[in-house]
């Protein structure tokens, strides 16, 4: 300005000032106007009227502004700048300055130009820009996008990235659950996204509008918009000014609303309108082609679904199917031919027609094929044999049905299931029923079986032979077997009391005699039976054992008479070694006397012979009623006392001739009660000492036999040890033989050790012997202490 | 020589065989065993007397000798009678069972019954009778 008024004379300056398009004014340092030229003055007022007033008394306020901050700075700091400012006057009318500020003396120049006008018309073109980019990128997505989701998705971007608006968001009628559920948006912070999801179904709210009234909706004044208060405050938030709400149409029917929200306000004019519905036509058209094409991938899945299906069945059937000509050719085989045939489809359909039948069957299918050929969708089935690729024959069920005239077909449809093996249950069930059969026949036992009402099941041939004799009818089933002619009354009615047990779950055999109408002892055995858990019957069975029953009386007389045989035995032994001993110790009381009285060398020298074959003849009789006696009868186990008994066993023998001058010696350790048989370890104490006294050498002084005696728990250990003239070692097996006896030894019958060995096996027990020839021996039994 | 009085006054002898009863006593008196033999061959009489004479110690027998197999009663059925006479005299009189069987039964029956002192096989030793001798004289 200095350079203005120096150069330039005042007025001239003035007058270019006044007359310029730009608006000029001066402020002083107090914020008072100086000057404003006439641009100006036409904007604000007459010079004269704010020569008085400062900035601040005519824009009240503008110390808040941006403007008045660049102001400020070019006054104090002196520094000029430039800058497009919104001008927003009293009566909120709005209008852009290019404002140019610089430092003059008297303060500061700012020139304002105008440029509203060019400002709106950048606008408008850079809001046509923008829908157009919109536009023209949502319909190059239509052109690229399958799906409707992908259209909703970038519609919503493109309408925030291109369209620059704030918020785009697309929400679908849920007519059912009376709501809109916002399929995609675009611009919704996270946090707020709650105020548009699943948003009621208001009546008059936007979107309701719209879809009542087919058309869109534009809102310019949130405050008045029908929407909830939550939204209107998050659109304030948002600085939103306007929006529109577009219809979304698929096949001519609103689904749905594309909002689009601006901070522009009164953005949406006639003419981004007529855009906006070209637009939202175009994506009608995209959801259209969308739901056409949906609709026919659903037909062609559907049928492809169908076809698959079909084959699958026909493919993993087991089944073998076919399809064949008019003339007989097979044109089709399911590739279940290779399982059951052995053949591949290929192999199967160049066999020759018939080849696979059996010959046997031939006739019939030539036959079956005639009739079914003139008989149009009619169906036949036949068992036959179809022939394996291994040359063997294969049951098969085989169904022909004529569609020749079917379109789509046009073949004879077949159907073959192996049957083999349903034919070999069949065969097993009949080898079953047979097997069984001839093995309930194959007796000459009763068998039969009744169910719960005594009627009868089955039975046979030998149980139906004996009814048919009893009565001379047949045995009829399912008829009761309680009244069955020609048996005793009382007969049957047992027969009821055994099926009643039966019939409770006894499994039972009874032995019956019945002396009508022949004599007869019957073995009957009954065994419920059961179907699952219930018992429908009973299973009879009649044995006939007249001739077992026989023999076993026969055998139980047989039995007593033996057991009287033998006790007369034992009596007949007892007396007999009685009536036998009785005259030879007679006469050997006789030979005492001899002995004593007779002086004659001769005669004390017979009588010595006749008194050792005397005593001989004794040995063996006593031997022959010990091996009686512990052959024929039981053990009788009782207590022994063994003390007392070797005692008396010693005192029975030390009295005899032959016992003088031995010293016996008895030594006992006896704690443990001692249980055997008495009369057996009587025989078996005395065998041992008679022998020892009858083996002792007549010439040996100091004689001794010495029986000792051990009892622990389990056995009795009975040592018995002479001083004798001992037995070799080849002999020591031998000595228990029967009528086994040392040679030169004339005494005694053979008998006696090996009576005593009897007794001790019967005993459980052992014997041992330790001997030495001209030394002795000792005598080692070992008996079980039979503890009852 | 002077003849030693005999051990017993007086022995009894049951036998129904009549060489045992006259061995038995034979042997007794060629030992000097006993002064009077009372020889019975019937068991009841025997039963009889010993019955009659109860009271009179003197009378009776110090040793009696039973064979068990007898007719009528046998020596067993005697001892069952035996059981039956009064204890003073079952007391003096030894009872021995001399019997040519050597059954264990009949052992074990005479060796259970308290009345029999011992069973003995027949014949009858000298060494018998010269230990009971030891064992059942009366001191005089």
């Amino acid at each position: 300005m200095e350079q203005y008024t120096n150069n330039i004379s005042r007025r001239q300056i003035r007058h270019t000032l006044d007359s310029l398009m730009e608006g000029i004014q001066v402020i002083d340092f107090n914020w008072r106007y100086l000057y404003v030229n006439t641009v100006m003055a036409q904007a604000i007022g007459p010079e004269d009227n704010f020569r008085i007033l400062t900035m601040m008394d005519k824009y009240p306020g503008i110390e808040n502004t941006d403007i008045f901050k660049v102001l400020q700075d070019c006054m104090i700091n002196r520094t000029p700048d430039r800058l497009e400012i919104e001008f927003v006057y009293l009566d909120h009318s709005v209008r852009w300055f290019d404002v140019s500020i610089i430092a003059v003396e008297e303060g500061i120049c700012i020139m304002s130009l105008d440029i509203t006008a060019h400002k709106l018309a950048e606008e408008k073109s850079e809001k046509a820009a923008r829908l157009y980019a919109f536009i023209s990128q949502v319909n190059q997505h239509i052109v690229r996008v399958k799906d409707e989701a992908a259209l909703f998705h970038n519609s919503c971007h493109i309408a925030v990235e291109f369209g620059k608006f704030k918020i785009a968001w697309i929400g679908l009628f849920n007519h059912s659950e009376k709501n809109i559920s916002i399929v995609d948006h675009s611009g919704i912070p996270d946090e707020n996204l709650s105020i548009f999801t699943n948003l009621p179904y208001l009546l008059d709210d936007s979107q309701h509008i719209v879809l009542r009234t087919g058309t869109h909706y534009i809102c310019n004044d949130i405050e008045t918009a029908p929407c909830l208060p939550a939204w209107k405050s998050f659109a304030k938030e948002m600085a939103i000014e306007s929006y529109v709400v577009l219809p979304v149409k698929k096949l001519g029917i609103i689904i749905g609303t594309f909002n689009l929200y601006s901070t522009i306000p009164n953005f949406f004019n006639s003419d981004e309108l007529r855009l906006l519905t070209e637009m939202m036509d175009d994506i009608s058209f995209a959801l259209d082609a969308f739901e056409k094409a949906k609709r026919h991938d659903i037909a062609e899945e559907l049928i492809i679904k169908n076809e698959k299906r079909f084959r699958a069945l026909i493919e993993k059937s087991t089944d073998i199917k076919t399809l064949s000509t008019i003339e007989g050719k097979i044109i089709y085989a399911s590739p279940s031919i290779k399982k059951i045939l052995g053949y591949t489809s290929k192999e199967f359909i160049s066999l020759p027609f018939l080849a696979i039948f059996h010959p046997e069957d031939t006739k019939a299918i030539i036959n079956l094929r005639e009739r079914l050929l003139k008989s149009r969708g009619k169906s036949f089935s036949k068992q036959l044999r179809l022939l394996h690729k291994n040359g063997h024959w294969i049951w098969c069920d085989g169904t022909i049905t004529n569609m020749l005239h079917e379109e789509g077909i046009g073949a004879l449809v077949s159907n073959f299931s192996d049957i083999s093996e349903k034919k070999s249950a069949a065969g097993q069930r009949e080898f079953d029923r047979n097997n069984l059969h001839a093995l309930i026949n194959n007796t000459n036992d009763l068998m039969w079986s009744v169910d719960t009402n005594y009627n009868l099941i089955t039975s046979n041939q030998p149980f139906d032979n004996l009814v048919r004799q009893a009565s001379g009818k047949q045995a009829v089933k399912e008829t009761s077997t309680l009244h069955l002619e020609g048996f005793p009354e009382e007969q049957l009615r047992r027969f009821k009391k055994f099926y009643d047990r039966a019939l409770k779950g006894e499994t039972f055999t009874e032995i019956e005699y019945d002396s009508s109408p022949v004599e007869i002892w019957s073995e009957f055995s009954f065994y419920p039976i059961r179907k699952n858990k219930e018992i429908i019957g009973t299973a009879c069975y009649s044995h006939d054992i007249t001739n077992r029953m026989i023999a076993e009386l026969k055998l139980e007389r047989q039995n007593r008479e033996l057991t009287k045989t033998n006790h007369e035995l034992d009596r007949f032994v007892y007396s007999v070694s009685h009536d036998l001993r009785s005259p030879l110790t007679s006469i050997l009381g006789l030979i005492s006397f001899i002995e004593e009285d007779s002086m004659e060398k001769e005669t004390l020298e017979h009588i010595k012979l006749i008194r050792n074959n005397i005593e001989r003849l004794d040995g063996s009789i006593k031997n022959i009623l010990s091996y009686s006696q512990n052959n024929r009868s039981g053990l009788e186990i009782q207590r022994i006392d063994v003390k007392k008994t070797i005692a008396q066993v010693i005192d029975l023998l030390r009295n005899g001739k032959n016992s003088r001058d031995i010293d016996f010696q008895v030594e006992i350790q006896q704690e443990i009660d001692f249980y055997s048989d008495f009369r057996r370890f009587t025989i078996i104490l005395e065998n041992l000492i008679s022998n020892a006294i009858k083996h002792h050498s007549d010439a040996s002084s100091e004689r001794f036999i010495k029986v000792s005696c051990c009892s622990s728990e389990n056995t009795l250990e009975l040592i018995v040890e002479d001083n004798g003239i001992g037995i070799a070692d080849d002999n020591h097996e031998k000595i228990f033989e029967m009528f086994f006896r040392i040679s030169g030894n004339t005494d005694g019958s053979g008998i006696g050790l090996y009576i005593l060995k009897e007794a001790v096996e019967k005993l459980q027990g052992s014997v041992k012997l330790i001997s030495k020839e001209g030394i002795g021996t000792t005598f080692i039994v070992t008996l079980k202490n039979l503890t009852p | 020589m002077i003849e030693a009085s005999p051990v017993f006054e007086n022995m009894m002898i049951i036998d129904d065989n009549n060489i045992d009863l006259y061995i038995t006593t034979q042997t007794i008196k060629r030992n000097n065993i006993g002064k009077t033999v009372m020889p019975y061959s019937i068991a009841e009489d025997a039963l009889k007397f010993l019955q009659l004479n109860a009271l009179d110690l003197s009378a009776l027998p110090r040793i009696i000798l039973v064979d068990i197999y007898m007719p009528v009663m046998s020596g067993f059925e005697f001892m069952e009678a035996y059981d039956k006479l009064p204890t003073n005299l079952k007391e003096f009189c030894k009872v021995f069972i001399v019997s040519s069987s050597i059954d264990s039964v009949d052992l074990d029956r005479a060796n259970k019954d308290p009345n029999v002192n011992a069973f003995r096989e027949k014949p009858i030793s000298v060494e018998f009778l010269q230990e009971i001798s030891k064992l059942y004289s009366i001191e005089k």
